[in-house]
């Protein structure tokens, strides 16, 4: 039946981003760390300007819940959802055929880190700031 | 210990009560060789396997005094269920859709052995073991629990939605007593794993992530095995699952409060009842088939869905059954769950709770170490629902009488929300009349919009206590809608054009799944506005005091609703405004003020509330516009 499959697949896309505001953290911290390595080893400060989705997907789901304990996303699927939100706006484009992230607003993924890094809420809620902290380790590890 | 105030004297006593009822180990040997519990829905549940050695102990047994829908007793004196009976249901139920599936379907059989199975039954056993008094009510105060625990144990976290499975797994993996009741019960029932790996097969299966957070479980055939029993207790977002969990309060909050029958009408009602029908009449066949092994290919045929395409087989129940879930589901949220009587009740709750932790944090620093803070703090909200509720309004009221500013150093702004704290016990003390005030059928028609925000006042009071009536205003979705449109004005004038979405829900929805109450600023605030009532209000209405409850549960609606639109701005307004009668915020004002004809709202105080209103809107607006990364 048409209606149970479109509704069986609007069940699957929903509550698919709602991490949006910490992926565009690690796309943003992950890039950081990336021009640091490279910038250590070439001495070159070239911007990098695209993602390979394996690297993210080492950090979210093998470094950030198996190493730092924090599992932010219950599927592949689920975190997917949120790359698409993030194209959708703008501020990068997931190119799922490449399986790559191209960045498409840096500007904008470095307010969002702003928001998140520097925030007062960082010392007002411990737990925001542990969120964080993992989320560094997790990019630190995987880029080292 | 030499205490100096009785609240110091409550604080050693939840430290100690943590180590006699949670930490001691359970040396009581069973002298029967099985357990029987009558239960509703799934009848006459016998249980003679090692699961004993797990029921019995006092963590689990305190489900027992847990109720499952909180205080909704209040107003359905029929739900009084508890979190240990919803417990067996779900172990019941998820041990017959294993079997059924174990004989129906080989492949199945080869992936989960009868060991598996009782791995399961032990995973649905203690799915909920995490759970505080008052069960969900307290969703919104898990954060700061979780935030103390994490700074003393290295804890797994999940996505801030999850933050209750946060001390599931840590109970799990860490306490002492049921590690020793899981050895007990590997011994009993000869599973052939060791207790690191049964621990932590069933902390990976009650916390529903597909991908394996133990690098233990991370071989195809632990990964094949817990991602099964995961799809039938549970379901996993993009991927599916049978959720015997679901399946179980369903039927169970649906039995002991048939709201069905006076909150619907007569249409709905119909509906209701057929697609309750469609779901009893699967668990019937399900539970029978599970006890006579008769008719198992036809019952797994005609209800679960299963496909075998794939590195792990995916279950899923039948589209119909998933539709009549899908309704019914949706009603009992409306109703019961997210109901405006249980949004007030829930948030009083929240914010007298959240109050005694920021109180029990202060002794706790002063008298004690982190650790040993943490464990009040544990203790305190493992204490059955009256227990923790007793606790509370002591602990609240002796903060009036003793100075705490100068013992433990409190600035003004929090000594202020602690001692308001406190005026509000008079609504717990007062809460049937409250609930009853809520419930009257004329309840809607007593809201008067005032003119500047379409602010919903009530009418009369909602409860009087001696000298003081407390009125309330509700803020809803339509003025969180004004909200962030009038950030993404200012946020979109100073160059945020395609981050703002993202921005304005970090800062408005997902902080408030860690920390409602300091996301939205409400000690802050709270404060302000009552430091600001100026002399001529006074000189009107006499005694005013102002109070911020804010609805957790809005947040999570919110963060269920808003899918994948959420980049667009557009598109959360729309949604906002579609579900524009949820609360997200009360504002309750007490006041010596008394009508000349009762049951009216004068216009003197109507303005002055108002203003109110329009206070708290305006002072949440700048604080979190100044929080913008622009």
């Amino acid at each position: 039946m048409v209606v149970g499959k479109v509704k069986r697949k609007a069940a699957i896309s929903l509550s698919g981003e709602k991490m949006l505001g910490f992926v565009a953290y690690i796309i943003s911290k992950f890039l950081i760390e990336m021009e640091r390595k490279i910038q250590e080893r070439e001495g070159s400060e070239r911007e990098v300007t695209e993602i390979l989705y394996g690297e993210l997907q080492r950090i979210v789901f093998e470094e950030l819940p198996r190493e730092q304990r924090l599992a932010l996303f219950d599927s592949e699927e689920e975190f997917k959802a949120a790359l698409k939100a993030l194209s959708e706006c703008g501020i990068i484009e997931y190119d799922e055929k490449r399986n790559v992230v191209k960045i498409r607003d840096r500007r904008a993924l470095e307010r969002i880190a702003k928001l998140i890094s520097g925030s007062p809420f960082r010392h007002e809620v411990k737990l925001y700031d542990e969120y964080v902290r993992r989320i560094d380790r997790a990019v630190e590890a995987t880029v080292k | 210990m030499l205490s100096i105030t009785p609240l110091e004297d409550l604080f050693w006593f939840l430290v100690r009560e943590y180590e006699i009822r949670y930490s001691k180990l359970v040396n009581v040997e069973e002298q029967t060789e099985s357990f029987t519990y009558r239960i509703p829905i799934v009848g006459n549940v016998i249980i003679d396997d090692g699961l004993t050695s797990l029921i019995k102990i006092p963590l689990v047994q305190r489900l027992m005094q847990i109720r499952q829908l909180a205080h909704t007793y209040l107003f359905i004196p029929g739900a009084n269920h508890s979190r240990f009976e919803h417990s067996i249901g779900v172990m019941e139920i998820a041990s017959a859709i294993a079997q059924l599936l174990r004989r129906t379907y080989s492949k199945i059989s080869e992936i989960l052995s009868e060991e598996d199975v009782l791995i399961l039954k032990a995973s649905a056993l203690l799915h909920d073991l995490g759970h505080s008094g008052l069960g969900h009510a307290l969703d919104g105060v898990t954060g700061r629990l979780v935030s103390h625990m994490s700074e003393v144990y290295e804890m797994y976290l999940f996505e801030p939605k999850k933050l209750d499975l946060a001390i599931t797994t840590y109970l799990l993996l860490e306490n002492e007593q049921l590690k020793r009741a899981i050895t007990e019960f590997i011994g009993k029932s000869r599973i052939k794993y060791e207790r690191n790996l049964v621990q932590k097969i069933i902390a990976q299966v009650v916390v529903e992530e597909w991908d394996p957070i133990f690098s233990e479980l991370t071989s195809k055939e632990l990964k094949l095995k817990y991602r099964v029993m995961q799809m039938i207790l549970g379901s996993i977002k993009g991927i599916g699952g049978i959720n015997s969990d679901r399946l179980d309060w369903i039927l169970r909050d649906t039995h002991h409060t048939e709201a069905h029958k006076y909150l619907l009408e007569e249409q709905h009602y119909q509906t209701f009842e057929s697609k309750l029908k469609e779901l009893r009449k699967f668990i019937e066949e399900l539970l029978k088939g599970a006890r006579t092994g008769e008719k198992d290919k036809k019952i797994a045929k005609k209800y679960i869905e299963i496909n075998f395409q794939g590195e792990t087989p995916t279950l899923k129940l039948s589209s119909a059954l998933e539709e009549a879930i899908s309704y019914l589901r949706g009603v009992l949220y409306e109703k019961i769950y997210e109901s405006f009587t249980r949004s007030l009740l829930d948030s009083l709750y929240t914010r007298l709770v959240y109050t005694c932790m920021r109180v029990l944090s202060y002794i706790g620093h002063a008298v004690a170490g982190l650790e040993t803070l943490t464990r009040a703090l544990i203790a305190y909200l493992l204490e059955p629902d009256q227990v923790l509720l007793d606790l509370t309004s002591r602990i609240l009221r002796y903060c009036k009488v003793i100075n705490i500013k100068a013992l433990y150093n409190i600035d003004d702004i929090m000594l202020s929300f602690i001692h308001r704290g406190a005026d509000l016990t008079q609504l717990v003390e007062n809460i049937t009349v409250l609930t009853q005030t809520i419930l009257d059928p004329k309840f809607d028609s007593l809201y008067v919009k005032t003119f500047n925000f379409n602010v919903k006042v009530l009418k009369r009071p909602l409860v009087k206590v001696g000298n003081f009536s407390f009125y309330l205003i509700t803020l809803d979705y339509s003025h969180l809608a004004e909200i962030i449109q009038r950030i993404a004005r200012t946020g979109k004038t100073s160059g945020m054009e395609t981050d703002i979405g993202t921005a304005i829900r970090h800062l408005l929805i997902d902080r408030a799944l860690m920390d409602p109450i300091l996301t939205y600023h409400i000690p802050s605030i709270e404060y302000t506005i009552n430091e600001d009532l100026g002399p001529e209000l006074r000189r009107d209405l006499g005694q005013v005091d102002i109070y911020l409850l804010i609805n957790y549960y809005a947040f999570r609606k919110l963060d269920e609703v808003i899918g994948n639109k959420t980049a667009k701005i557009e598109n959360i307004i729309t949604i906002l405004n579609k579900h524009a009668h949820t609360p997200f915020m009360f504002i309750i004002v007490r006041t010596t003020y008394t009508p000349e004809v009762p049951g009216q709202i004068p216009s003197k105080l109507r303005e002055n509330l108002e203003k109110c209103a329009e206070r708290t809107i305006n002072e949440l607006l700048t604080r979190k516009i100044s929080e913008l990364p622009i």
